[in-house]
């Protein structure tokens, strides 16, 4: 017999005749078994209690707001989040877009940026080999226009280079744009040309 | 499709809140909502207006009492409707708050209001300290042992808690029990105030 399996029954007075006599029999040799009798009704008044615990958590969840609020609200907080990736995205890719073409637009300054200078004008007796190269360059001679603006005087050197420079960014050839192209300071007549066409060139 | 107290007797309900914690769950969504029981519980806690007296608690209480009758014993049925027994109970609680707090006898007349709940208030979290031992506890004696116990306080029979707790045999059960009870047992052991408050 084993006496732990029976110890409701003899609680509930259930046992009888020799199964009675030697549960009784027991307790006075097993100190273990007498302690959880003698704390019976404290044991299954705790395990009541315990039930009652249980089952006011089950109240208190079924009395408490619906739990779909949180996963409603991980839903609207995971939707918020796609949407910001999807704007940062979006910013990205107009941004990337908006670069290409500025880089392009770079690129190719006379497509998109260039315009003539104010070409000097020549006056029959007064003008001077750079105004005459100018023209001469303009009206289809291109090589002796630029021979004669390269005859400039010394004095006329910074001025020559200028609008060398000027003929060769008509024909694109940046290269020689970039070896003739004077520094000037600010004061000069033409250092916003100048430096408009050190930004074409450079980008 | 809603679920609705009204297409049940309250013996349905019964058997329903022993079938399983899921239908007893069905159940309790369906009173949490049900406006009338809750004016009504809610009238009742202003009668006792000075007790300061929670209707949250109140109301919780009122379904855990009603709820453990039925799971704990094999016999219990009401009279009355559902409502008219759940304001007995809430009657009752409350009455046991005033007793509590102001060490006040029961009047005549409330005695027999009380009586005629049809049932005695036999809770054990309705005391605070007692409440605070069964936490700890609970935080002691580990899930199977809770499970167990639980069912054992529920008067489950063996072979019951066997079948819905998926043990081989109430023989089982009976050893896991006996385990569960050593436990307890050295628990008040170590905390003699437990053995004093639940024994009573």
């Amino acid at each position: 017999m084993n006496y732990a399996d029976h110890i409701d029954d003899y609680m509930s007075g259930a046992l009888s005749g020799d199964a009675l006599k030697q549960f009784e029999n027991q307790l006075k040799v097993d100190p273990e078994l007498k302690r959880i009798v003698d704390e019976y009704s404290a044991l299954k008044n705790i395990s009541t209690g315990l039930l009652e615990m249980q089952l006011l958590q089950e109240v208190e969840e079924a009395n408490a707001p619906p739990k779909t609020s949180i996963p409603f609200l991980k839903a609207s907080l995971t939707r918020l989040l796609l949407l910001v990736i999807g704007i940062a995205l979006l910013t990205f890719l107009v941004y990337r877009f908006m670069s290409n073409v500025n880089d392009k637009k770079n690129d190719t300054p006379y497509a998109f940026a260039y315009t003539e200078p104010i070409w000097p004008v020549v006056r029959d007796n007064e003008s001077s080999n750079l105004s005459k190269g100018v023209a001469l360059y303009l009206s289809g001679d291109k090589m002796n226009g630029k021979a004669l603006i390269r005859e400039a005087s010394e004095e006329d050197r910074i001025l020559a280079n200028y609008w060398l420079a000027e003929l060769f960014l008509m024909e694109n050839q940046l290269d020689s744009v970039r070896h003739y192209l004077p520094n000037v300071d600010a004061n000069h007549l033409k250092y916003s040309r100048i430096n408009q066409i050190k930004a074409w060139i450079e980008n | 499709m809603s679920f609705s107290l009204q297409d049940y007797s309250t013996d349905d309900l019964i058997k329903m809140i022993k079938q399983s914690p899921k239908e007893r769950e069905r159940i309790l969504r369906a009173i949490c909502k049900d406006e009338k029981l809750k004016s009504g519980i809610r009238k009742i806690v202003r009668k006792f207006q000075g007790v300061s007296i929670d209707f949250d608690e109140i109301f919780n209480l009122t379904l855990v009492q009603f709820l453990k009758k039925a799971l704990a014993n094999d016999d219990f049925s009401i009279r009355t409707n559902l409502n008219s027994y759940l304001f007995g109970i809430a009657n009752f609680l409350c009455l046991n708050k005033l007793k509590d707090k102001h060490n006040k006898t029961l009047t005549i007349d409330e005695e027999v209001e009380n009586r005629s709940t049809e049932q005695s208030m036999d809770l054990q979290i309705i005391h605070q300290e007692k409440k605070m031992i069964l936490h700890s506890i609970l935080n002691k004696i580990g899930k199977k042992c809770r499970e167990v116990l639980i069912m054992w306080g529920a008067n489950y029979k063996m072979k019951e808690i066997a079948e819905k707790l998926n043990y081989s045999s109430d023989v089982v059960v009976r050893r896991k029990k006996f385990e569960c009870m050593k436990k307890l047992s050295s628990y008040m052991k170590n905390h003699p105030k437990t053995r004093e408050l639940f024994e009573l």
